[in-house]
């Protein structure tokens, strides 16, 4: 079983991998777009909607309709297969892309409402207004207290999520048809092989400790002070 | 010191500026929550009101099997021949009143233990923060696993589920609307004139905390809803005869070849009905903190 | 036998404690303190911030507990009083009163936490809206119609409406314009020659307290540093910090 487990982990750790980069660099532009043009009614309305969008939208509805055109239309993705990334570099990302597109919507809509609010928070304190009304360019000359404002909460939901991928890509794997950490978890569950599912609870706890201890790192790299209060 | 004219005589009556927040119009002046209201009236309308309308019976096998939208059948029609379109209408209800009355549950329970962390010692406090921020970083789709191995698969296996994702960020939002509640003078006030807790509940937090916690309860639904169709995709929800927007889904993936309305029409509905009670809590967040 | 003094504070001491078992910050505010209040007396505290002004306050209230030294009621240790028997006046107008309860209901909460009959009810707030210069079209308005000073009026209402024996005006007029705060002041005067509660006015503004407290006390670093009846400080004062406040307030 521990052979098994290892095997499917192979699949599901490039899943989240890939699904968290493809949530953190869209989620933090489109947040970081959103934060600064809040201040005009239109592009707030519009800005919302978009994140709204990205909320609301099922992982059953984008992945049905990504495995549908892959399997309909001749396109330059696969499903089905899982080429090794050694061996075939190409050939994987033809297969891991999709899923991990699939896994990233909900993260997206998650850290750019969070980028939002930072930005509006750093946007909002009165010497960055007095900045602004001197004509000064705001972005440029806040450039660091901008990024060390979003970055803690950012790495708090991010830390969140990647536990989530690592722990619930049992629905993208199904629909894609890949033998992961989740497909195993719901066949486990499905046969009442109890040994199996809390094999798969045992290894994504661990994946999460170790997330969250590495989130806790990084933590002190973004604010020093934070590493001061731990160590002492 | 020597001016009391206004004190024996009654201080100018002011014209009544505005009414109190909670009777005010919402969403005035944004159309997202206009939106998602219109869709949110029709989607619950549709869900609950479906066996009134001409849909068809949604059990009655009247058509050919697996076949997409045709004039006779809108939607299309499913492996037994049943018609789609009353099939969707049932789905929408059970999907959205699953996740309601879990969401119920979790918001009732949630209000409950936010308010006690609030009052209880902080030692009390710090085990219940521990706890709610394990619990809200723990895999959603592990949790409901966890949940239909144990209970079996089945309606109450989703209504657990969607409980144990929810109930955390409540417990939150309660708990810190509450501590934020207990820390203002009229709290205060009321203790010293002899109020207990149970008072300080009912007089004080509840009406209080009403609107941040109905926000919340608006993203709570729609997420239970995403975690409803997930598990019930899966198999470990809601069983058939019955249905739901996330079992029609799992049904229809495996025509997606011979028939892809099948999974994308329930799939885009329950995308619309997750919409709709966003939409509604985005425009009220912002309401909120614009006051 | 003398009457036994209202509310008696008998060698108190009281610190905040931060941190965690460990590593333990202990910051004394009181230490031996003592203050007696006969019935019916205005004890006025003043001093400035983080004197412990509000310390006492709050332990005459049964709020807070004592270190050590004990807190007595009428001559009986401090517990739980019967409902409607203490009462305070806040500092902050914008939260002293509940933006969800009309004035008649924030009005009538003492009274119905002290089980008062429920059909004289109404009648009594609007006698006390009377008194403390409301007119009965106030009794229907939100918190959020009303000015701050009219929200401070009806603090003082919702608290004289149980005739307590003790009333806190805790900062009760820092936070209102300067015309509003010596109306507030002069309503509290005679409303406490009306019903003679004993209270104490906690300021750190001495010419208020001058006007509206019998016996004023100053505080500096929760020690009591100069005491004495309140015509005392019109005349310009011996001691030295009692100088300064009066310097500071104007005189």
């Amino acid at each position: 079983m521990a052979g098994e487990i290892f095997g499917r982990a192979r699949v599901t750790i490039e899943l989240a991998v890939l699904g968290g980069l493809f949530t953190v660099v869209p989620g933090v532009a489109l947040g970081l777009l959103g934060g600064v043009s809040a201040r005009r009614r239109g592009s707030a309305t519009a800005t919302r909607l978009v994140n709204v969008l990205f909320l609301s939208l099922p992982e059953i509805l984008l992945g049905g309709l990504l495995v549908f055109v892959i399997t309909t239309y001749v396109v330059p993705f696969t499903v089905g297969v899982w080429p090794s990334l050694v061996d075939d570099p190409a050939g994987n990302l033809a297969a891991a892309v999709p899923p991990a597109l699939v896994l990233s919507t909900f993260g997206i809509g998650v850290v750019m409402a969070t980028t939002r609010r930072a930005v509006g928070t750093v946007l909002d304190e009165p010497y960055v207004r007095a900045t602004e009304i001197r004509g000064l360019p705001v972005l440029t000359t806040y450039r660091h207290h901008l990024w060390r404002n979003i970055a803690a909460p950012v790495l708090t939901v991010f830390g969140i999520y990647l536990a989530y991928l690592l722990g619930g890509a049992a629905i993208v794997e199904n629909l894609f048809a890949l033998n992961g950490l989740g497909s195993y978890l719901i066949n486990a569950a499905d046969q009442r092989d109890y040994p199996a599912v809390q094999g798969v609870v045992l290894a994504a706890a661990a994946a999460f400790v170790v997330i969250n201890m590495l989130i806790d790192v990084l933590y002190g790299v973004i604010d020093p002070r934070v590493g001061r209060r731990g160590a002492a | 010191m020597t001016d009391s004219s206004t004190t024996g005589a009654p201080a100018a009556a002011r014209p009544a500026r505005s009414a109190p927040r909670s009777l005010r119009i919402p969403f005035r002046g944004d159309p997202l929550g206009w939106l998602g209201l219109l869709l949110l009236v029709l989607l619950v309308g549709v869900g609950i009101l479906h066996p009134l309308l001409p849909l068809g019976d949604p059990l009655a096998s009247v058509g050919p099997r697996v076949a997409g939208p045709s004039a006779r059948f809108l939607l299309g029609t499913d492996e037994l021949g049943r018609s789609l379109l009353p099939r969707v209408a049932s789905a929408i209800g059970v999907t959205i009143v699953l996740s309601a009355i879990a969401v119920l549950v979790a918001t009732v329970v949630g209000v409950a233990i936010g308010c006690c962390a609030a009052y209880a010692s902080r030692r009390v406090d710090q085990l219940i923060t521990r706890v709610t921020d394990v619990l809200f970083s723990f895999p959603t789709i592990l949790i409901a696993v966890l949940v239909s191995v144990v209970l079996g698969p089945g309606r109450p296996a989703a209504i657990v589920a969607i409980v144990a994702v929810t109930l955390p960020t409540m417990i939150r939002v309660a708990r810190a609307e509450a501590l934020r509640i207990v820390e203002l003078d009229f709290v205060t006030s009321a203790e010293v004139a002899g109020a207990r807790l149970g008072w300080i509940v009912r007089r004080h937090l509840l009406p209080n905390m009403r609107e941040a916690v109905i926000v919340q309860c608006t993203y709570s639904i729609s997420l239970g809803m995403l975690v409803e169709g997930g598990i019930s995709f899966l198999g470990l929800g809601v069983q058939a005869p019955d249905t739901s927007l996330g079992a029609l889904v799992g049904a229809g993936r495996l025509y997606l070849t011979v028939a892809p309305s099948y999974l994308l029409i329930p799939g885009f509905v329950l995308g619309l009905a997750v919409l709709a009670f966003n939409l509604v809590g985005d425009s009220l967040r912002a309401q909120r903190r614009e006051q | 036998m003398a009457e036994p003094p209202l509310v008696e504070l008998d060698d108190v001491s009281f610190a905040y404690s931060q941190g965690s078992a460990w590593a333990r910050v202990r910051t004394p505010v009181l230490e031996s303190f003592s203050l007696q209040i006969a019935p019916g007396e205005m004890i006025g505290l003043v001093g400035e911030s983080g004197s412990g002004k509000s310390t006492v306050g709050k332990l005459c209230l049964g709020l807070m507990r004592p270190e050590s030294g004990q807190v007595r009621f009428t001559g009986t240790p401090m517990r739980r009083q019967r409902p409607g028997t203490l009462s305070v006046v806040l500092q902050h107008p914008q939260t002293s009163l509940n933006p969800r309860l009309t004035v008649e209901r924030s009005v009538a909460e003492p009274l119905a936490l002290a089980r008062a009959d429920r059909t004289g009810r109404r009648e009594r707030v609007l006698q006390i809206l009377e008194q403390v210069g409301l007119d009965p079209s106030f009794a229907q308005r939100y918190p959020a119609q009303l000015s701050g000073g009219q929200r401070q009026r009806v603090s003082i209402a919702r608290a004289l409406v149980t005739e307590p024996r003790f009333v806190l005006f805790d900062e009760a007029v820092s936070a209102l314009d300067v015309s509003v705060q010596a109306q507030i002041i002069n309503l509290i005067r005679s409303l406490q020659d009306v019903h003679r509660f004993g209270a104490i006015f906690i300021s750190h503004d001495l010419r208020a307290t001058r006007y509206v407290a019998d016996r004023i006390i100053v505080l500096q670093a929760g020690a009591i540093v100069d005491e004495g009846s309140a015509h005392r400080f019109y005349e310009p004062a011996k001691h030295e910090y009692t100088r300064k406040l009066q310097l500071a307030s104007d005189i």
